[in-house]
């Protein structure tokens, strides 16, 4: 086997600005190629990771009916036992018990609707945050009477720290719910979305407000493994009861599991006709390489080497081509890309606002995820293979004296 | 021309040499092509669809309202406004809106939207809305609303149905004010549909006793290509206390698309034919390294070798010309074929209509993308021939012509 490698080694260096050209397209394809996916990859990756860690949590359980209709009619009771079920799953880090819902939130003669979210102050930092986001005040405690708001919605109604609002809403069983709470800390959301909407309360003054005695709406849940979820959400699926439900972040949020595959097709799409077109470059330089061989090929039939041999070497030629551009191209791409992984690409000035008005922050972030580098890899490695075919076919054919003489080694 | 003849000639010399560049080229470009008529066509139809559906071509609101979006931040002295409004030439049509923030309930749920208080007739002629009916009748009678199909699956409510809005008045009063459902509108982004509701003017003018406060003029103009000058127009004869935008302003991320569709583009087109130019040196090398003998005899003889180098520019313009002109022709094909029928991209349409992208899509090229590749096919082609042409004319024709082909 060693012989073939080196044979098929000199062989490339035969011509050496031939195979350069063509190891340098593989090159350019593949360096392309990691960059864009990625790209593409780091902002799938980022928009998932804030959609569950801000609103919906890798998995979440609910009474059935809940997530259709957002009622308190579907709100259930969170005992001990079912939170220690859960709790308990070694794959689990954070359970989030919430209750939520939308009110009208009234200061002098203005009036906003926001939602309202009834939370456990200690894991809600721990989920998404919330804790580094307080800009003035203080953040809720187990035994805080007062709320939190967002610094747009409390600009709206002209509100500060230490200032009274009404919270008026429906309450559970169609119950009306109106209450005087006071703020006691002003959150900031970078965008604006988020910043002109959310009052927080602890799960207990929500409760009350809203005639729900020790009922909760849902229950976010984290996972230490995203991969794992759907195998996480049967496990725990079949140990509660049958009313409720954990639905798993795909299905929560559909539109991002669509945008993505759009977004990921397209990408998927312009890397083919890239790849379609290089491999028709390296597909060229190996039939001329075939070809300008063809009395050499002749001389070794009849010297008496096996057919099976050659195929082995001009195989070698093709993957080794191929491959050297592909190698190049991780060489000299994976720094970069991890240079960027761990320092995003900031937005600056319009579009800044745009990622903002999306709902995403201002950075362009990218992905290491090891798929792209072996799906790329790969692709190469097909080239390869599919370039080696034309050698195999044209030695199979050719006739030694023919080819020997000069005559194209087919007649 | 003799050059060209001569060029012609030489590039079917090694038919399977040059005819793998040639597919290459003619499959890169086609499917290129048809890549970008998908985008063109997908973004286009995003920014149209933006413009009927919310936006029109501008808005006039108080500073004040844009800030806060208040009850009490509406134009004052409307009529008049209007009048000098009308008297600039580009306007087509306008429509005035109430915007109030304000909560949707059924006897299942409630949701908070923006009721947006409209003359049935005048928002006809400016947005879309009556178009999107899909089930029931557009505003028809007293006290009725239009809802999103979305919005009503949420509230579980139907054509017919009853439901609730409740909003403050001026004096921040909660005013609730039961209206019928008399149709379900659908567009192509889900955001819109789930938070707004439209009523009659008249209808809120009875709830709160006055007059309706106008929040919002939208106008359409007949030629979009003067939008700021009619803007500015607008702007200069209002008073200072209200703001004239274009849709460019109003949805900066659609001006974004809409400046970077075609640079966008552009580069993907760039990409692949630098792609192509890999192969296309390649094949002009090899067939220069073939033919160095013949290039002796041809300088021994007396060819100058600047028409020597010529000849291979050339070789290399014919050998992507007949790519380039198949590849146009073919993706030019596609592309009508798949924009007289509409591709469906119907299995998408939530992830797409959460962007405001409809789901079935009309690819389309701009006529200038056409001349923009094919002087990018030439660009690339002589760039191609530049290294391969030097190399030809750089022989000594003595030792050319010993060479051993």
């Amino acid at each position: 086997m060693k012989y073939y490698i080196s044979f098929a080694w000199r062989n490339i260096w035969r011509n050496k600005k031939r195979s350069i050209l063509a190891t340098s397209s593989i090159f350019f394809a593949v360096f392309l190629a990691l960059i864009m996916r990625s790209l593409q990859f780091g902002q799938y990756d980022y928009m998932v990771n804030s959609t569950v860690s801000m609103y919906t949590g890798y998995l979440q359980l609910q009474a059935k009916g809940f997530w259709d209709n957002h009622s308190f009619d579907e709100s259930f009771e969170l005992t001990d036992t079912l939170y220690r079920k859960i709790k308990n799953h070694l794959e689990v880090t954070t359970l989030n018990p919430r209750i939520e819902t939308a009110a009208l939130i009234s200061h002098a003669t203005e009036t906003r609707i926001s939602p309202v979210i009834g939370i456990d102050p200690y894991s809600e930092d721990k989920m998404t945050g919330l804790k580094k986001r307080l800009s003035k005040g203080n953040y809720l405690t187990e035994e805080s009477k007062g709320i939190l708001i967002a610094e747009g919605l409390a600009d709206r109604l002209n509100v500060d720290v230490g200032d009274s609002i009404v919270i008026f809403g429906q309450g559970y069983q169609g119950v009306i719910a109106a209450q005087v709470f006071q703020i006691e800390g002003i959150i900031k959301y970078p965008i604006p979305k988020m910043n002109n909407a959310f009052v927080y309360m602890t799960i207990k003054n929500a409760q009350e407000l809203f005639n729900l005695s020790k009922r909760i709406t849902s229950i976010p849940i984290m996972i230490n493994n995203p991969s794992k979820l759907y195998e996480l959400r049967n496990e725990l699926s079949s140990k509660i009861d049958t009313n409720l439900v954990i639905m798993t972040w795909e299905e929560m949020s559909p539109e991002i599991v669509q945008a993505i595959a759009v977004d990921n097709a397209s990408g998927f799409i312009m890397l083919l006709i890239l790849y379609i077109v290089i491999g028709f470059g390296v597909f060229g330089t190996i039939v001329m390489m075939t070809l300008e061989r063809t009395r050499e090929f002749g001389l070794l039939i009849a010297f008496g080497m096996e057919r099976d041999k050659i195929y082995l070497v001009t195989t070698i030629e093709s993957i080794m081509i191929s491959f050297f551009g592909a190698l190049l191209g991780l060489i000299i791409t994976f720094p970069i890309l991890l240079y960027f992984y761990y320092h995003p690409i900031p937005v600056k000035g319009e579009l800044a606002d745009i990622y903002l008005s999306y709902g995403m922050e201002p950075i362009i972030p990218f992905s290491l995820d090891p798929s792209i580098f072996i799906s790329q890899m790969l692709i190469v490695f097909i080239i390869g293979l599919l370039t080696s075919i034309y050698p195999i076919s044209f030695i199979r054919k050719i006739k030694p004296v023919s080819a020997l003489q000069g005559r194209g080694g087919m007649k | 021309m003799i050059m060209l003849t001569l060029a012609w000639k030489n590039i079917w010399r090694n038919k399977r040499r040059s005819i793998i560049i040639i597919f290459a080229t003619i499959i890169g470009l086609s499917c290129g092509l048809f890549s970008v008529g998908l985008m063109t066509g997908m973004y286009d139809s995003l920014i149209d669809y933006a413009i009927n559906r919310e936006y029109a071509h501008i808005q006039i609101h108080t500073k004040d309202f844009k800030r806060d979006e208040l009850f009490n931040q509406s134009i004052n002295d409307i009529n008049n406004i209007i009048k000098k409004i009308s008297s600039i030439s580009n306007i087509k049509n306008y429509s005035c809106h109430t915007i109030i923030e304000g909560l949707a309930s059924s006897s299942t749920n409630s949701l908070g939207v923006k009721i947006i208080g409209i003359n049935p007739l005048q928002e006809r002629n400016v947005t879309g809305i009556s178009k999107s009916i899909v089930g029931g009748n557009y505003l028809d009678k007293k006290n009725t609303v239009i809802i999103g199909k979305k919005l009503a699956e949420k509230l579980k409510l139907k054509i017919n149905s009853k439901i609730v809005l409740s909003f403050t008045g001026a004096d921040g009063n909660i005013i609730y004010a039961a209206f019928r459902i008399s149709g379900l509108f659908n567009t192509e982004a889900t955001n819109f549909d789930i938070s707004n509701v439209f009523v009659n003017n008249e209808d809120i003018s009875n709830l709160l006793n006055t007059t309706s406060p106008i929040h919002e003029i939208l106008i359409k103009i007949n030629n979009t290509d003067e939008i700021d000058k009619t803007k500015n127009e607008i702007q200069k004869i209002l008073p200072d206390n209200l703001l004239v935008e274009s849709w460019k302003e109003l949805a900066p991320d659609l001006k974004i698309t809409a400046e970077s569709t075609d640079l966008i583009n552009t580069i993907f087109l760039g990409l692949i034919l630098f792609a192509l130019l890999f192969g296309l040196v390649n094949t002009l090398l090899m067939s220069v390294l073939d033919r160095i003998k013949d290039f002796g005899v041809l300088l021994a003889i007396g060819l100058s070798r600047s028409r020597l180098f010529l000849m291979i520019i050339l070789e290399s313009i014919s050998l992507s010309f007949i790519g380039g002109f198949f590849g146009i022709i073919i993706g030019y094909i596609v592309t009508q074929y798949f924009n007289s029928r509409g591709i469906n991209l119907y299995s998408f349409s939530e992830g797409l209509s959460s962007y405001g992208i409809p789901s079935v899509l009309y690819p389309n090229i701009r006529i200038a993308t056409y001349f923009v590749l094919t002087i990018m096919i030439i660009f690339t082609s002589i760039i191609a021939a530049l290294y391969p042409a030097l190399k030809a004319i750089r022989l000594k024709p003595v030792d050319a012509i010993r060479t051993i082909a």
